[in-house]
């Protein structure tokens, strides 16, 4: 009974040593920085080479598709203005428009430039119940263009 | 229709209240008739729910746009389907959504009337009432979803196109039954503590809830990975992200309970920590919810900062605290009177799959927290990516698939070497042959060559105990195999059919390492005409057309598809571009097979029809597809009623001398309303 209970102590001692061994292995591998486009220009210096992601505003003019939409460059603003730009090289995400809040997680380089892994776009109010601001009006043409009628 | 959903909801708090008092009333004084008036009061709220909910899918499917809720989900011209899967595409909806569910579940917990339950039905009612008082909060005051606009709105904004997809009908749906159903066992193991009750009787009357809840969030976690594979185009199914890792958080800690209710059950054993995992599990779930509808942790599921953070923190902790103050409080009641007698029996890996489990969910917590807890430690917001999590949870899963091997053919109470070399030959002997030949066919790489060993090692051992028990039925009865076989399986459905559960996990993980390990992935654009090699694979760009439909330009391009030099089909990848959001969505075009998937995304394109790619060979993902429908099945043997028979009824607590006891517990009559799926 005691020789099975040290066993089965023991056994499971060695459960959690390696799962606080693998997390922390882990924290070390993965960890990036979350900050807004403000923080980030504020720290450009100390953050160059880290891992990071930022969020921010697209700043729609200055969204440029290259390579058939394979090369994406952007930038993307803070609160105060500042602006940050940021290249990626994958498919273009769907959603890339004015004023909308894009997550990059990427590289700092030291030119200043994020060079991003991953874009992520949030919907504004898309999902979520958000009030509409009064006398909304659907994107993508007015309200009467909409009224399709019943269909 | 909106006045009358409004009253409805103000109605059904007001009745909620009012039948916790009651409930409460009817516990303390012992006096049946208050009771009754409780359960009357919570079919009240069941009703109440029902006829809100109604109202909102009439206002929905009518697009009465004086309602905000209306106007932000939908369109004139939207799909009817979508119209109504509007109801659980804001915040307002999901919630009313989650208390109706819940009232109808707790209206199902409280009619069925349960031999030695009686004391614990007032408690029950008083948890469930508790959970949707909180909810019915929400939808009153915080989030309603009957609230009008000032103006009426000439249009809709629309459903968010990515939403529009039959899978996100069946996703919500799933894993809010998965979230919700969780509710009833919390109930039950409250009660069980107030009362001092915490026998068999309310581990009997959950097992079939629980089940029940397990598989809907089982089925609600794996229809998210379809969607966002067919959906979101980044070629995978799962990304760790917080809204995720919340589903399979309570997932992890509910297979938790499944297993050591087993160990109570035959043993009499962890009655006290039966009660904390169930704990665990309801508060997960409740907090998988506000991940999902709050701000707290950024995703790529589009949050709404509200108030209601607030509400659901400060609902878990006031559920956290009198959970913890009941546990401590009756901590004497759940004495048990046996121990663990030996590491090798079944008790001890039961014991290590539930710290397996733990392990998994408490990393995973750990990681989708960070950003939350680094920035009130440090003031910096710090997170950590899918790496983090595959660093911890792989290993730890690997673990726990090796011991799904291991466990079953182990004893209770304490094995015998002999015994065990016998057990484990064969599946040791097809593991080693499994390793070799993958060794053969290329697979070097440790990571996934250890993987795949592992899940044949434990597909073995289950289809041991398979063979083995046809064999001895063969035996006694002289039935022939297949009959052999059906009545194995009926006559034990709780075991083969976790059995069968158990081969379900082993194919999906077999899916799982071939699609992490051996992905490959090219970005490329084509002239029309000109072709691109990729693995087995030659795809040929035909060219990029546009085609005008209802609300919508689709614009799509073809691909000619051959492998090993033979055609095999045409892939139309396409990105169409909706009227009322400026985005458009992209459709991934799928070839598949069960060996591997060729997924492809289309990029851009320009004037003289050449087109860019994003292209993904992703092998064996079929097989995490096929083992959801085995689980399936295999969750709808062990659900199954079991006939009454004589032989049941084994007494908890008597040491099982069997080397497997047949797992049939004393049936419970079948809970009207939950069967027949």
């Amino acid at each position: 009974m005691r020789r099975a209970r040290l066993r089965i102590g023991l056994a499971l001692g060695v459960v959690v040593a390696a799962t606080a061994y693998l997390m922390v292995t882990g924290l070390r591998q993965s960890t990036s920085y979350y900050m807004t486009v403000d923080e980030l220009v504020r720290a450009r210096t100390r953050y160059t080479g880290r891992s990071v992601r930022v969020m921010g505003k697209i700043v729609g003019e200055t969204v440029e598709v290259k390579n058939l939409g394979t090369r994406l460059e952007f930038e993307v603003a803070g609160d105060s203005g500042a602006r940050l730009p940021v290249v990626y090289e994958g498919i273009k995400p769907d959603n890339m428009n004015d004023g909308w809040e894009a997550i990059v997680e990427g590289r700092l380089s030291p030119d200043g430039r994020v060079v991003a892994s991953k874009v992520m776009i949030k919907c504004p109010s898309r999902y979520e119940g958000e009030p509409a601001p009064p006398g909304y009006r659907p994107p993508g043409g007015t309200a009467e263009a909409a009224g399709k009628g019943t269909s | 229709m909106g006045t009358l959903g409004r009253l409805a909801l103000a109605g059904a708090l007001v009745a909620a209240v009012f039948g916790i008092a009651a409930f409460v009333l009817g516990a303390v004084r012992r006096d049946g008739r208050w009771v009754e008036v409780g359960r009357r009061a919570l079919y009240g709220v069941a009703l109440l729910t029902t006829v809100a909910s109604a109202a909102l899918l009439f206002l929905l499917v009518t697009s009465d746009f004086r309602y905000e809720y209306v106007a932000n989900y939908t369109t004139r011209d939207l799909d009817l389907l979508y119209k109504i899967g509007a109801f659980w595409g804001g915040n307002a909806g999901s919630l009313l959504l989650w208390v109706w569910v819940l009232s109808l579940l707790s209206a199902a917990a409280v009619s069925t009337r349960h031999p030695g339950a009686g004391r614990l039905q007032p408690w029950v009612g008083t948890f469930l009432l508790v959970t949707a008082v909180f909810f019915l909060t929400l939808v009153n005051f915080v989030s309603p979803p009957f609230r009008l606009l000032p103006e009426p709105a000439a249009e809709g904004r629309g459903l968010n196109p990515l939403l529009q997809n039959p899978g996100m009908m069946l996703h919500p749906i799933y894993t809010y039954l998965g979230y919700v159903g969780f509710s009833v066992p919390y109930a039950y193991a409250m009660a069980a503590l107030i009362t001092g009750d915490t026998g068999d009787v309310w581990l009997r009357v959950t097992r079939r809830w629980t089940l029940l809840a397990w598989l809907f969030l089982s089925m609600g976690i794996l229809y998210g990975g379809q969607w966002a594979y067919v959906e979101l185009g980044w070629g995978g199914y799962w990304a760790w992200d917080p809204v995720e890792n919340s589903s399979l958080m309570p997932w992890l800690t509910g297979t938790a309970f499944l297993h050591t209710a087993v160990v109570q059950e035959q043993r009499g054993m962890l009655k006290g920590w039966n009660v904390v995992l169930i704990v665990i599990t309801f508060l997960l779930t409740i907090f998988g919810t506000f991940l999902t509808r709050s701000g707290v942790v950024v995703s790529v599921h589009a949050f709404a900062n509200g108030p209601l953070g607030a509400f659901f923190l400060g609902f878990i902790g006031i559920m956290a605290v009198v959970s913890v103050y009941l546990l401590i409080d009756r901590s004497r009641v759940y004495a048990s009177p046996h121990g663990i007698e030996s590491l090798l029996s079944r008790e001890a890996s039961f014991l290590l799959n539930n710290l397996l489990l733990l392990g998994i969910t408490f990393a995973t917590l750990w990681g989708t927290l960070l950003p939350v807890t680094s920035e009130l430690v440090t003031g910096m917001k710090v997170g950590v990516g899918p790496p983090f999590f595959n660093q911890v949870n792989v290993p730890l899963g690997l673990a726990l698939v090796l011991l799904m091997g291991l466990g079953p053919l182990l004893p209770w109470r304490r094995a015998q070497m002999e015994n065990l070399a016998h057990s484990y030959l064969y599946p040791v002997a097809f593991a080693t042959l499994a390793a070799a030949v993958l060794l053969l066919a290329g697979v070097t790489r440790t990571a996934p060559l250890v993987g795949f060993t592992v899940a044949a090692f434990a597909a073995a051992a289950h289809v041991q105990e398979f063979i083995r028990g046809v064999q001895a039925r063969c035996q006694v009865t002289g039935e022939r195999i297949p009959v052999a076989l059906v009545r194995l399986i009926s006559r034990n459905r709780r075991r083969y059919g976790g059995y069968l559960v158990h081969l379900a996990i082993v194919v999906m993980v077999t899916g799982f390492i071939g699609s992490s390990a051996y992905s490959q992935e090219a970005t490329v654009t084509l002239r029309p005409g000109e072709p691109f090699a990729m693995g087995r694979y030659v795809l040929t760009h035909r060219g990029v057309w546009a085609a005008r439909e209802d609300d919508h330009v689709e614009v799509f391009a073809r691909l000619g598809v051959s492998k090993d030099g033979r055609d095999i089909g045409v892939l139309r990848p396409e990105k169409q571009l909706f009227r009322y959001n400026e985005q458009p969505t992209t459709e991934v075009a799928v070839l598949g097979g069960l060996a591997e998937d060729l997924y492809v995304v289309l990029g851009g394109w320009d004037d003289t029809g050449a087109a860019s790619y994003k292209i993904y060979i992703n092998p064996l993902v079929a097989w995490v597809w096929i083992g959801q429908y085995l689980l399936l099945a295999g969750t709808l043997v062990a659900l199954w009623p079991e006939p009454e028979r004589v032989t049941s009824g084994r007494r908890v607590g008597t040491p099982g001398t069997l080397p497997a006891p047949a797992e049939a517990g004393p049936t419970t009559a079948p809970v009207t309303g939950l069967t027949g799926r």
